[in-house]
């Protein structure tokens, strides 16, 4: 009887180091895993960032300085310069969408601005980088979600909260993205620009 | 449990066995758990680095014709011959490859947003289903196929003689595995981004096989369970998606060589790294799961079961005070020397000792010379250690 006793826990113990040790370096790639993809979007999210001020000296040339969208721009460009954790970026990222939903727009409003070559090409660098976030944003939240819900799971919850793991935010569209820009809002006054 | 070669061999077989299930389980995990773990990621926009995609395979240069006339932009096929070892009841029967052929060229991943290059000689190719038929049952076209394209010079015996029904020919099966044209794959490894301006392809019938299977919206694959559920259990198995979207690609390029194509941009190409290895598999990823955790508990199970075994049996026969009923009823019997002064005692001393009334020596000695006695000199130092007291050896 004892020899079964001794084969059972012998099991049960390798079974569980074998166990603790997987849980762990699943978390730890997991989480490897969530930075790496918010990486993937802070690089593009920074290159839209710094796309931003030719857009506004072009623009600024056909709608003038103080044009409402201008304004939100530079704001948005700000806080987002501003922004240190992730969530903080998500918030000033969606800020800077809205933004930039007014810059497809203004050319509409204003057909010489429509023209000049430098704001479609920005234009359509923008929308490029819009939709390489879109797509990221899509990994990034596949990755927020596994490692939530890995979180909540269990066994895993124990070694989570032994590591000090917290739930993460995904990046998801607000709702003043997701609404049509509306060109009351965005544009200046017609004849207001140079 | 009775001492001997046997035993030894028994206990390996256990550890060698239990070991490796163990191991191929707990590897077998892992990828699971790195297929699960990664997010998905679109061709047009991934980042370099370890990615992983979901889309359909597609011909970069040449495919092979496989199984029912189908296309495959990777083939793996086997002969193998029957042979025959000893007679009566030792006759052994094995199957060994007498001719193999494979066809592994680079070819496309396609997702709703591009197009990246896969090259399956650097990585590891996790194909569902590996077919095994006997040649006899095989039809005749399928036969002239293999004979005409898959096997490479005269092999023995082969084809087999069908006189007399073929009674006294040899016998051959073919195994194969392929992975087929708008096959759906799940592939994952190190991604490298190309020129751009370097980089497009216009292929006949991928225009309108993307058509097909994509939604132009949302860019993900459509919806299409009424399509691909065959045998309509509400639910698309990896087979029908594999049947359903290779049959659209084949349509697709028969229809593509008058249809307008569009060309599509190669945005890289996954292959392998230091610390990731190319995985491309013949299924979406959620049938990939299912696939992978098959039977995985019953393997950790199995493995862990033999594993204790191997190490149990050891640990019964030489420490029987731990294992022993009477450890729990009667405390630990002195049925064996301390260590230390077993170490200074040698067989000649032990046995001396044993005659001489101490039934620890005999004990050793048994415990020592376990593998080594002959049954008779056992079975004589038992009766001895139970004539010196030992209940245990009376048995």
């Amino acid at each position: 009887m004892n020899l079964f006793i001794l084969l059972f826990v012998g099991i049960v113990l390798f079974g569980l180091v074998v166990m603790a040790i997987n849980i762990y370096n699943g978390l730890v790639s997991l989480r490897n895993q969530l930075e790496r993809a918010w990486s993937n979007i802070d690089v593009i999210l920074k290159q839209r960032f710094d796309e931003i001020p030719q857009l506004i000296q072009v623009i600024e040339q056909y709608a003038g300085y103080e044009s409402q969208l201008l304004k939100s721009l530079v704001n948005a460009r700000a806080n987002y310069g501003s922004a240190r954790t992730v969530d903080e970026k998500i918030q000033a990222s969606g800020a800077m969408s809205i933004a930039l939903q007014g810059v497809a727009a203004i050319g509409e409003a204003y057909p010489e601005l429509k023209a000049n070559g430098n704001f479609v090409q920005l234009q359509t660098r923008v929308s490029q980088l819009e939709n390489t976030i879109a797509d990221r944003r899509e990994t990034y939240n596949e990755a927020v979600a596994n490692f939530n819900t890995r979180l909540d799971q269990f066994p895993d919850v124990f070694a989570a909260r032994m590591l000090n793991y917290q739930r993460q935010t995904m990046f998801a569209v607000s709702e003043a993205e997701r609404a049509t820009p509306s060109l009351k809002m965005n544009l200046p006054k017609f004849g207001q620009g140079a | 449990m009775a001492s001997g070669g046997n035993d030894i061999k028994f206990i390996a077989a256990c550890l060698l066995i239990g070991g490796g299930l163990f191991h191929s389980a707990l590897k077998r995990h892992r990828k699971l758990r790195q297929v699960v773990d990664t997010p998905r990621s679109k061709i047009d926009t991934a980042a370099q680095g370890y990615v992983e995609f979901e889309g359909f395979a597609w011909p970069a240069g040449g495919t092979v014709q496989s199984y029912e006339n189908g296309e495959a932009v990777y083939y793996c096929f086997e002969l193998q011959r029957e042979y025959s070892t000893g007679s009566g009841k030792n006759r052994r029967t094995e199957w060994r490859t007498v001719s193999t052929f494979s066809h592994k060229e680079p070819f496309y991943v396609v997702d709703s947003t591009g197009v990246a290059v896969i090259d399956p000689l650097q990585g590891e190719i996790n194909i569902g289903e590996t077919r095994i038929r006997s040649w006899n049952s095989i039809d005749a076209k399928d036969k002239e196929r293999i004979l005409a394209s898959v096997i490479d010079g005269p092999v023995d015996s082969f084809p087999p003689s069908t006189t007399l029904w073929g009674l006294f020919a040899s016998k051959f099966r073919v195994k194969e595995s392929e992975l087929r044209v708008g096959s759906p794959v799940y592939v994952s490894g190190d991604f490298r981004t190309v020129e751009q301006s370097a980089a497009s392809i216009t292929s006949g019938g991928l225009t309108a096989f993307t058509k097909k299977v994509f939604c132009g919206t949302n860019r993900n694959i459509k919806e299409a369970t009424a399509a691909l559920d065959t045998n309509r259990d509400g639910t698309v198995s990896a087979e029908e998606a594999k049947t359903g979207y290779a049959m659209a690609a084949r349509i697709a390029r028969m229809n593509g060589k008058t249809d307008a194509e569009e060309s599509f941009a190669v945005f890289g190409r996954l292959g392998s790294s230091v610390s990731h290895q190319l995985f491309v598999a013949d299924a979406f990823e959620s049938h990939l799961v299912g696939r992978m955790k098959s039977k995985l508990w019953l393997q950790f199970a199995g493995g862990a079961l033999l594993l204790a075994i191997g190490i149990g049996i050891p640990v019964y026969e030489y420490f029987p005070n731990v294992t022993s009923d009477s450890w729990a009823t009667e405390g630990p019997a002195q049925t064996s020397l301390p260590a230390r002064q077993v170490a200074a005692l040698n067989p000649t001393q032990l046995h001396t000792d044993c005659v001489g009334g101490t039934a620890a020596a005999c004990e050793t000695l048994l415990r020592q010379s376990e593998f080594t006695l002959t049954l008779e000199q056992s079975e004589y130092y038992k009766k001895v250690s139970c004539a010196h007291g030992n209940r245990n050896r009376c048995r």
